[in-house]
């Protein structure tokens, strides 16, 4: 009985630190990723300010009209629609 | 032979006790033993559990920010690309944009020029969207 439950204990503690192992590894690349999130939104969001910027220009300037155009930032109709590179 | 200062000589009963006491003595130890591994190994357990939890929720999360970063980088990333050059080209005729496209992507120096990348530059907003690929 004593070895039985010897064993069990070995093999208890075996599993839950590689366990543990496994959640701290896990944990350091979840860290990464939402470092990497973190500057995505910064990017979209500096983007973002440029598109309005240009859309501000291109009320002085409509020759830059084609390529505000071409990245969807101001329609055909000529309506801006300051997104670009989507929302996070 | 009795001994002198007892008079009486030793019993077998008392040396008997004393054998069973020990065997009870050894069997409460023993139980104490199996008791602390059996609370040992449900210790072992939650902890196993927890971490099951908290490794299930991580993953989820790596899951959901992995397409996040994959999306970004399948569609964001190209289409920001075309803005910025198409942006760059139209700076060269239009240099009152200029100070605009140097705002955000900085400005391209002899160095950057051979390796093909744009420098960061130190803008006062500190606004800078990282260099071309």
């Amino acid at each position: 009985m004593t070895s039985f439950l010897l064993g069990l204990v070995v093999l208890a503690v075996l599993a839950t630190s590689g366990l543990a192992l496994y959640y701290v590894r896990a944990v350091q690349r979840l860290n990464r990723l939402q470092f990497q999130t973190a500057i995505i939104n910064r990017n979209r969001s500096l983007v973002n300010t440029l598109a309005g910027e240009a859309l501000e220009y291109s009320r002085r300037n409509p020759e830059i009209d084609p390529i505000l155009q071409s990245v969807g930032i101001k329609s055909k109709a000529g309506i801006g629609i300051p997104q670009l590179g989507g929302k996070p | 032979m009795s001994d002198p200062i007892s008079p009486l000589p030793p019993s077998p009963a008392a040396s008997e006790l004393s054998l069973e006491a020990l065997a009870r003595a050894n069997q409460s130890l023993r139980t104490a033993l199996h008791v602390t591994l059996v609370m040992l190994i449900v210790l072992t357990g939650s902890l196993f559990i927890f971490f099951v939890r908290e490794i299930s929720i991580a993953r989820r999360q790596i899951s959901e920010l992995s397409q996040v970063v994959r999306d970004y980088e399948k569609n964001a990333v190209p289409l920001m690309e075309d803005f910025r050059i198409k942006l760059q080209e139209f700076t060269k005729t239009h240099t009152d944009f200029g100070p605009i496209y140097t705002r955000y992507f900085g400005t391209n120096t002899v160095a950057s020029a051979r390796s093909g990348r744009p420098a960061p530059a130190a803008n006062p907003s500190g606004a800078r969207l990282p260099p071309a690929p």
